[in-house]
């Protein structure tokens, strides 16, 4: 467990349709979350810069910049880079619809199972474009000959 | 696209708009806004009624919906009608409070609002007045106020304040948002003889908050109150009515009492209207409306009307003919009687039109301006017949007249009504021998034939469509019998003259057995027994169309046991209330022999 002062809540992504509405809350879990990332991904060793989103406490008050929410996107986006998560849904916009935020819910899931997992081993993962398991080798090594 | 025939197809139709506005004076001011630290977000648009408030991802209350409607604010996206516009949005459960400055004094204020159900005003110097808000409120501020402070007070802790504009309002505005119940009558004079003025009217009670009291006060007898309801892709046409006596408020509940136009032609003849000799007048063109309104306006209406009275008779289609027609389209100098009331004359020349009845398309529309108040307009393809179904009425009465079969004149020595003249007229000595010379006959084959006076052309023969029973009433003025005025009856190809017992119906009598007005040197005319046969009546009751009007033509299919109905609307009522709708039709048979 990173060394932060961020709480992990499981996210949410079932919302159903577009009654769902977003709460105060909601946007608590998913920028805290998001900075939780963010420190498990340094403590860990990740090559990441130790940055928040612009905005992580929300009340009942607030209306949501663009900014603001740009900010956290650009932080999720940079901590599941940098962890090597590659999410496979539509990449979470400025959209307020319901499976655009669950969009931005299961890529947070995904980057924390990925650190979960990391942590579990004792080891980064590998980070890179290629990994090469070492086929091409073959026909250099000598084979004895039988006879 | 919501419009009204579009809606009155569905079973079930939206909830139509209704909207009445009443003029302020002396609201013409410049308002100029001081916001303070209380509020959230603005963008200076409090003056704009026509940008919509921008939905923004607001996490207020229990938050916003994830259906896209709601977007992150942006202050670099400026306001429009595209983007929507801030307004001016308070803190969560926090009073919102700002100054007004105007130009001028202010006699009423319109606010739209949301998230606040009361607001105080505190002038300089003087006590805070309370306001409750409904959302959409006019509002009238302290007496001679200027400049001073507003309140707005959130309804609840987790709720904002949120001020979408604050205007002068040009007017008093009644609508679905405040309207309790409103009953409009519009009528129409379509009695079968000596047809009576009849007035439209309105009543209107509408709920307002606040006293209003110092503001409707300024509404004095005959300010125009006007009305609209329909759809916004359609609204009925826009009706004037004017005040007629105070308005009230009780507990809340302002009334509203008003006519049409018809009070402000009371005493008026077309010589005080100024009505006098017109020269080069052109012809009425298809299209175009006439209207009786003003001075210049009843000489247009006048001189259009009956241009196109003479036209459509020279035209093949049988109309009513002038003793002395001179050209179609050329009309140089003449007088109308200048002691006609404008009333007697509107009427006279609506019946004079109505006489052409029995077609399925009438030549002449009227359509309303101030009510009751007719416009007339030429056009054939512009013919309005509001077409139903049984299946849509409710509560449908139908009555039947006695059908009249013998029309008598009770007085011979006026034959002719509303004409005045006098023994030096050239046209005097034609008139009497044409009266003295007539005798009636019928003949059954001449049943769509209208009546004609053409001395000029020397034809002195008047053919008259008269009554449901295939009688037709002959004029011939070329005998030398001494005068009668006794229609005589023929069916069936045998003629019963003067015989009534062979014949179904009643025997009336008429005073003159035309009538018609004088323009200058030529008489304008038709048969008067006509209006005698629109004595059939269908009322019914239905959800109702604003765009119907008096004298507009129905058409109801025979269906459900009723047989088809073809006439012409006399008077409507139609009453707004809880939401809904609903329209109550009365209209005469028009019906020509079949």
């Amino acid at each position: 467990m990173p060394t932060t002062q961020w709480t992990w809540r499981t996210p949410v992504t079932d919302r159903a349709d577009g009654y769902t509405r977003m709460r105060y809350t909601d946007m608590n879990r998913i920028t805290q979350n998001i900075n939780y990332l963010v420190d498990y991904a340094a403590d860990l060793g990740f090559s990441i810069v130790r940055k928040y989103c612009q905005k992580s406490t929300w009340t009942q008050n607030d209306i949501i910049y663009l900014a603001e929410w740009n900010s956290l996107l650009e932080r999720l986006n940079a901590v599941a880079n940098a962890v090597g998560y590659k999410y496979e849904g539509f990449a979470p916009s400025t959209w307020m619809t319901y499976t655009n935020i669950n969009n931005v819910e299961k890529m947070t899931l995904g980057v924390y199972t990925t650190l979960t997992l990391a942590e579990r081993n004792h080891m980064p993962l590998y980070v890179g474009d290629n990994l090469f398991a070492g086929d091409g080798f073959n026909a250099a090594i000598a084979v004895p000959s039988t006879t | 696209m919501a419009t009204i025939s579009s809606e009155n197809d569905k079973t079930i139709r939206k909830s139509m708009l209704v909207e009445f506005k009443m003029p302020i004076a002396d609201n013409s001011g410049v308002l100029t806004f001081y916001t303070d630290s209380s509020r959230k977000i603005y963008d200076f648009t409090l003056n704009n009624t026509t940008f919509p408030m921008r939905k923004l991802a607001d996490l207020q209350g229990d938050g916003f919906p994830l259906d896209n409607s709601c977007k992150l604010y942006d202050p670099n996206t400026s306001a429009s009608s595209l983007n929507g516009k801030i307004g001016l949005r308070g803190n969560i459960g926090d009073p919102l409070s700002f100054r007004v400055a105007s130009t001028t004094r202010i006699n009423a204020l319109r606010i739209k609002s949301s998230g606040t159900r009361r607001m105080n005003i505190v002038a300089t110097g003087a006590e805070s007045v309370a306001y409750d808000l409904t959302g959409d409120d006019t509002i009238v501020p302290p007496e001679n106020s200027q400049n001073f402070t507003v309140f707005f007070y959130p309804e609840t802790p987790e709720t904002r304040v949120e001020i979408d504009f604050i205007v002068l309002p040009q007017y008093l505005v009644i609508n679905n948002h405040n309207l309790i119940r409103a009953n409009l009558a519009l009528r129409t004079n379509m009695a079968p003889d000596n047809p009576t003025w009849q007035e439209s009217n309105i009543e209107v009670q509408a709920h307002f908050p606040n006293d209003m009291m110092s503001l409707l006060r300024t509404f004095l007898t005959n300010w125009s109150i006007t009305y609209q309801a329909g759809y916004n892709q359609q609204m009925s046409p826009l009706r004037y009515f004017y005040i007629n006596e105070p308005i009230v408020q009780d507990d809340n509940v302002v009334t509203i009492r008003a006519t049409d136009a018809s009070r402000f032609m009371e005493g008026v003849t077309l010589q005080k209207q100024g009505f006098g000799a017109i020269g080069n007048n052109k012809p009425w063109g298809a299209g175009e409306t006439a209207t009786c309104k003003d001075s210049l306006t009843t000489q247009t209406f006048t001189t259009r009307v009956r241009s196109e009275l003479m036209k459509s008779g020279a035209g093949g289609v049988p109309g009513i003919r002038s003793v002395i027609p001179t050209t179609t389209y050329d009309f140089y100098g003449y007088n109308v009687r200048p002691e006609m009331s404008l009333k007697d004359f509107i009427m006279t020349i609506m019946n004079l039109t109505e006489d052409q009845q029995g077609r399925q398309t009438p030549i002449y529309k009227f359509s309303y301006v101030d009510a009751g108040i007719p416009t007339i307009n030429c056009d054939n393809l512009d013919t309005i017949v509001r077409r139903i179904n049984y299946e849509d009425l409710a509560n449908i009465e139908r009555t039947y007249a006695q059908p009249i079969k013998r029309v008598e004149a009770a007085a011979q020595e006026r034959p002719f009504d509303c004409i005045l003249f006098t023994t030096s007229d050239p046209i005097y000595t034609q008139l009497i021998d044409w009266a003295a010379d007539s005798v009636v006959e019928f003949t059954p084959t001449q049943e769509q034939e209208m009546a004609e006076f053409g001395a000029a052309n020397g034809g002195r023969s008047t053919f008259i469509n008269w009554t449901t029973e295939k009688a037709v009433m002959k004029v011939n003025t070329s005998g030398t019998a001494a005068p009668n005025y006794k229609p005589l009856l023929t069916s069936g190809g045998t003629t019963y003259y003067d015989d009534v017992s062979l014949a179904e119906g009643k025997t009336i009598q008429m005073e003159s057995m035309s009538r018609g007005f004088r323009l200058g040197d030529v008489y304008v005319f038709s048969p008067r027994y006509l209006s005698q046969r629109k004595t059939n009546y269908v009322s019914f009751e239905w959800k109702g169309d604003p765009r119907w009007q008096p004298r507009d033509w129905i058409n109801i299919p025979g269906g459900y046991g009723y047989p088809s109905f073809y006439g012409v609307i006399e008077s409507i009522e139609i009453t707004h209330e809880g939401g809904g709708t609903r329209q109550k039709v009365v209209a005469q048979e028009r019906k020509y022999v079949d």
